[in-house]
């Protein structure tokens, strides 16, 4: 299968600003999430994927071609739904999406008729003949999403689709996302800040911070908890017990606390066969000491991406777990 | 028994219909395989930039005002030719004919040369009021976004645009100026009139091109960096109305020197015209380099900044 996109030592600085860089990532066809907050690097990476931004070093591929110098056939090949609103004011959503199928080399035509049927499919047919600049924001949304399909692309980018739109309006474009990719067979690249949209719908995901990929790979496999994990949240320094706890096998990682203040939360990873008494045991053991940790709080530890995202960015750009 | 035939529409009421929903109608067939050649992809962006002036009242009101003067023109030629064929052989005939040509249209360069410096205002006018319409709403609509996302190179969206405003005034310039030619050797006592003024259709094709690509140039720049109407009014007026101004007052007072000319964009084109017709002018000797060199700075400029400006046009805001 053909990969979707490839980035080998990928690079771009501003200066000397360092707005992106990645070793290598290799992305197969399927729904990715582009995750990362304001400043992490989605845009430039957007920007070089679609040949608009030439890379300082090293080298990027999407659906198989060079994106800096294949931007064309990248470009005809890729649909892409802005973030902001992009329109061309005075057309109407018709207009509008017919033009994007002239631009992408199609006849009036046929642009037209296949404008009609996008729309159709969207759910836009009442207001197609309306002028696009003064139709609400969830008509406008998937007008964008309209003009990104017209060309029938292998991938759509999405930059945050359901910006301003209400719960129920969130609900339909991410299952139109989901469609898109099940029923339609399109690859999908989601750039968002919101982990509930990108859980929802994608297979994998790129987590982005201050212009370094930090991890890449399924969103099952990041998710994943390993077997006998368990959260636990503690009163007291842990290392009082923390030698115990080794002792006995159990393997100990700190989650992220709020600047300046000691961890209190921590994931525990208990030896085979063992069960929680074990950690009971070592709490009361540590308990007679000066030094004693009390165990406040206990559950089953269950990632899902927002905590894989908030570890992983805190963890910083040491904190690769992929690739 | 066979069923009743359904009313028309009918089939629309039926109760699967009813329940159609946007999940029901999942069906989009593959993209047309045939496609134009890449190297037209400008064609769509021109196209539809002409749609979204020509589908506004102020274009009709302006092309009215074009036409006022092409039609006072294309009458006059035809009132001169009823004229002279009842003054035919007619004693005192020819005389007031020579003054009515000498006063109105004579078929020479500088009737062609002072129909299209007058439409020339028309066509300020027009450019100024819809130079946002045409270039300064795709940076303020952030459509470029749009635009660049397609397979579209910034060459061609510049040549679309450029297109686009060229036959806007090419409409109220060359193409007027071109049927005023034809009329008046049509209504000649022979062909001859065509065969003996190529260098006057030379003059028209040339200055009205350099007039519409000129002034093309110039609004794209100028829209691209100041976008809004009123902002691209008031730049308008500065190149056309307050730089003249100036430019002749100085000239004045300097005793006649022309180099300060060379910032007025008008007697640019003024010169231009006169080098196409083959017109002798006293007002305007500078060496022929200084205006060909100047019209060349506007234009790069203006070439420049629309270039610069849609440069920092990322595809994510």
């Amino acid at each position: 299968m053909r990969e979707l996109i490839r980035l080998e030592k990928l690079k771009r600085l501003y200066g000397a600003h360092l707005a992106f860089e990645a070793d290598e990532v290799v992305l197969q066809p399927g729904v990715v999430g582009l995750l990362g907050p304001n400043g992490a690097g989605k845009s430039t990476l957007l920007n070089m994927l679609m040949g608009l931004l030439a890379p300082s070093a090293g080298r990027a591929w999407m659906l198989g071609f060079d994106a800096a110098r294949e931007s064309r056939k990248v470009r005809s090949r890729v649909g892409y739904m802005p973030e902001n609103d992009s329109f061309v004011a005075g057309l109407s959503v018709l207009q509008f999406v017919s033009l994007a199928g002239e631009l992408c080399g199609q006849k009036a035509v046929d642009a037209r008729r296949r404008a009609h049927e996008v729309l159709s499919l969207l759910g836009l047919e009442a207001a197609r003949y309306r002028l696009i600049e003064e139709q609400p924001t969830g008509i406008r949304q998937r007008a964008k999403l309209a003009q990104a399909l017209i060309n029938d692309p292998d991938l759509v980018i999405l930059d945050e689709p359901t910006n301003g739109l209400d719960p129920a309006g969130r609900s339909a474009m991410l299952e139109l996302i989901s469609r898109l990719h099940r029923e339609q067979g399109k690859s999908i690249l989601l750039s968002s800040h919101l982990l509930g949209d990108v859980e929802r719908v994608c297979d994998s995901v790129v987590i982005l911070d201050r212009g370094r990929v930090l991890a890449h790979g399924e969103v099952s496999e990041l998710t994943s908890s390993p077997a006998n994990s368990y959260r636990i949240q503690v009163t007291g320094s842990v290392e009082a017990c923390g030698k115990l706890l080794r002792d006995r096998g159990v393997e100990l990682e700190a989650l992220p606390a709020k600047a300046g203040a000691a961890p209190r939360d921590y994931i525990v990873t208990l030896p085979a066969g063992a069960d929680t008494r074990l950690l009971f045991e070592a709490f009361s053991a540590a308990g007679g000491t000066e030094t004693a940790c009390l165990l406040s709080g206990l559950q089953p530890h269950e990632e899902n991406l927002e905590t894989v995202f908030e570890r992983i960015v805190a963890g910083g750009a040491g904190g690769s777990m992929y690739g | 028994m066979a069923e009743e035939p359904l009313e028309i529409n009918e089939v629309d009421l039926l109760p699967n219909a009813m329940g159609a929903t946007v999940v029901d109608r999942w069906t989009l067939s593959s993209a047309p395989d045939e496609l134009r050649a890449p190297a037209l992809a400008w064609w769509p962006v021109a196209r539809i930039g002409l749609g979204l002036v020509v589908k506004r009242l102020i274009f009709k009101v302006f092309m009215v005002l074009g036409l006022i003067n092409f039609l006072f023109f294309s009458a006059m030629i035809y009132f001169l030719a009823g004229l002279a064929a009842q003054l035919k052989g007619q004693r005192f005939g020819e005389g007031p004919l020579e003054f009515a040509r000498n006063f109105i249209f004579t078929g020479t360069g500088e009737s062609y040369r002072d129909f299209i410096s007058g439409q020339n205002i028309v066509v300020m006018l027009l450019l100024a009021i819809s130079g946002a319409v045409l270039v300064g709403n795709d940076f303020r609509f952030r459509s470029l976004t749009f635009y660049f996302s397609k397979p579209l190179e910034r060459w061609q969206y510049f040549f679309g645009k450029l297109v686009a405003t060229s036959l806007l005034v090419s409409m109220l310039t060359l193409l007027p100026c071109l049927a005023l030619f034809v009329e008046y050797g049509l209504f000649g006592d022979t062909f001859d009139y065509f065969i003996e003024s190529r260098r006057i259709l030379f003059g028209i094709v040339a200055y009205g091109l350099l007039v519409s690509v000129g002034m093309s140039i110039l609004l794209l720049g100028v829209a691209a960096l100041l976008q809004k109407t009123i902002s691209i009014v008031m730049a308008w007026g500065l190149i056309f109305i307050f730089l003249p101004i100036v430019t002749e007052v100085i000239h004045e007072a300097s005793r006649g020197s022309h180099y300060w000319k060379l910032l007025d964009f008008w007697s640019l084109l003024q010169w231009c015209s006169n080098a196409f017709f083959g017109i002798e002018s006293s007002r305007f000797s500078a060496e022929p380099w200084y205006p060909i060199a100047a019209l060349a700075a506007w234009l790069g400029a203006a070439l420049l900044a629309f270039w610069r400006k849609t440069r920092a046009v990322e595809v994510v805001s």
